[in-house]
């Protein structure tokens, strides 16, 4: 049987600290941030792109996507944890999650279409078709998706690099912060990787062919550790 | 009514201390209790023995300042005991899954009160690593092992994501293993 003792330990903490944990309401809640999570669809589709365009030679995409990297720089987000962010050309600035991956065996790429979003299994949220969104799935020889979470989960990919391009888009939603989360193994350890998008107001999603920005981050890597794999992204 | 005025009430042995005490924490306490034991039964008599015992230990102790911490830990040893002593293998799928996630940054010989001056030195090593986390995490972790609140819960009482609580959670106890490793402790 496991060690339950824990609740012991646990319950010997200082009293204060429960006490201000007691006090914790809704009313004035600890985060005012309003977060929007990405789910379903749009999750696999992102990571997909990602996946697909950091393997050279494995891409079903337009032969025009350029990657214009000019510089990275290290900022701090509201939560305190450091970021790496490429800027991609004069591109505005478009934050994601960095993953490095691969394409599994017996998977390929493909842009998805509008049928795709008609299809309940891969936009769960019944979100409403955008043509402005191009976005590529990664899918089995029956046409059925791999979802991120499977991606990231079941083929233990050493990094993974994640990189969104599409046209410039209004989601006509509030400007507010995007984010998913996904649980995965980077490099032997134990990471979450989020992929938040900033408000259009302070970082105007600017998608096109030939500009695309990667956010790298790595949970448990130094900061030197984090640019030098951003740095030796082949592109 | 403030928790002074109660623990004044217990002082001076009136017995509408309890029922003020009921009023304000019955509803938690109990919570805590079915949390553990999965038995809303259980946890009603685990609550009312909660009572009782803060009638014995108020005084010598006075909890002004802390009278939910003090009676909910008084719940959770009840809770736990009555566990033991029915060597009930039944276990609320909560406390299970917040046993393997506590597996995860305390030793497998985590002392309990039989150990007492063990235990009580790894809770103030928690304590310590608690307070130099934000205020944020601090809650976070204290409402998910203390309160055994879930990550649903957490969320709409912090705002949060679920994905971010849970987030908070996996690198506290991450923090908080290397910070035993350092200070000795197997984890």
């Amino acid at each position: 049987m496991k060690n339950e003792k824990w609740i012991d330990v646990i319950g010997g903490i200082d009293p204060n600290l429960v006490e201000s944990a007691e006090k914790a309401s809704g009313n004035d809640a600890v985060s005012s941030r309003k977060t929007r999570k990405f789910t379903g669809f749009k999750r696999i589709a992102v990571i997909a792109v990602a996946v697909i365009l950091t393997v050279g030679g494995l891409l079903m995409l337009n032969a025009n996507v350029r990657a214009a990297v000019l510089g990275l720089f290290v900022y701090q987000d509201e939560a305190g944890y450091q970021r790496v962010h490429f800027e991609g050309s004069d591109a505005d600035v478009d934050i994601h999650d960095v993953t490095i991956g691969y394409i599994p065996e017996g998977f390929a790429a493909r842009e998805s279409t509008e049928e795709d979003w008609d299809d309940e299994e891969m936009n769960p949220d019944g979100l409403e078709y955008d043509s402005r969104i191009r976005q590529v799935l990664l899918v089995n020889e029956d046409d059925v998706g791999l979802s991120a979470y499977n991606l990231l989960n079941n083929y233990s990919p050493e990094i993974v690099i994640n990189i969104n391009r599409a046209g410039e888009i209004d989601w006509g939603y509030d400007r507010d912060a995007y984010e998913m989360t996904y649980e995965s193994t980077i490099n032997g350890m134990e990471a979450f990787i989020i992929h938040q998008v900033d408000g259009i107001e302070n970082t105007t999603i600017q998608f096109s062919d030939d500009k695309i920005t990667v956010n790298v981050w790595g949970i448990g890597m130094t900061m030197d550790e984090v640019i030098k794999v951003a740095e030796n992204i082949s592109w | 009514m403030d928790d002074s005025r109660i623990v004044e009430l217990f002082l001076s042995r009136d017995e509408s201390a309890v029922s003020h005490t009921a009023g304000k924490y019955g509803t938690k306490l109990r919570a805590i209790a079915n949390r553990i034991l999965d038995d809303p039964a259980a946890a009603e008599e685990c609550e009312n023995d909660t009572y009782l015992a803060a009638w014995d230990l108020i005084p010598p102790n006075e909890p002004r300042t802390y009278l939910f911490s003090f009676l909910s830990k008084i719940t959770r040893h009840i809770a736990l005991d009555m566990i033991r002593k029915r060597n009930s293998s039944k276990r609320s799928a909560v406390f299970c899954e917040l046993t393997d996630e506590m597996a995860e940054c305390l030793p497998a010989d985590t002392p309990g009160v039989e150990d007492a001056v063990e235990a009580e030195a790894l809770s103030a090593l928690i304590s310590a690593f608690l307070k130099t986390r934000s205020e944020e995490q601090q809650i976070v972790f204290v409402r998910r092992y203390w309160h055994f609140d879930s990550i649903d819960e957490i969320a709409k009482l912090t705002g949060f994501s679920k994905s971010k609580v849970k987030m908070m959670l996996s690198r506290t106890r991450r923090d908080l293993r290397e910070r035993l490793r350092k200070e000795g402790y197997t984890v």
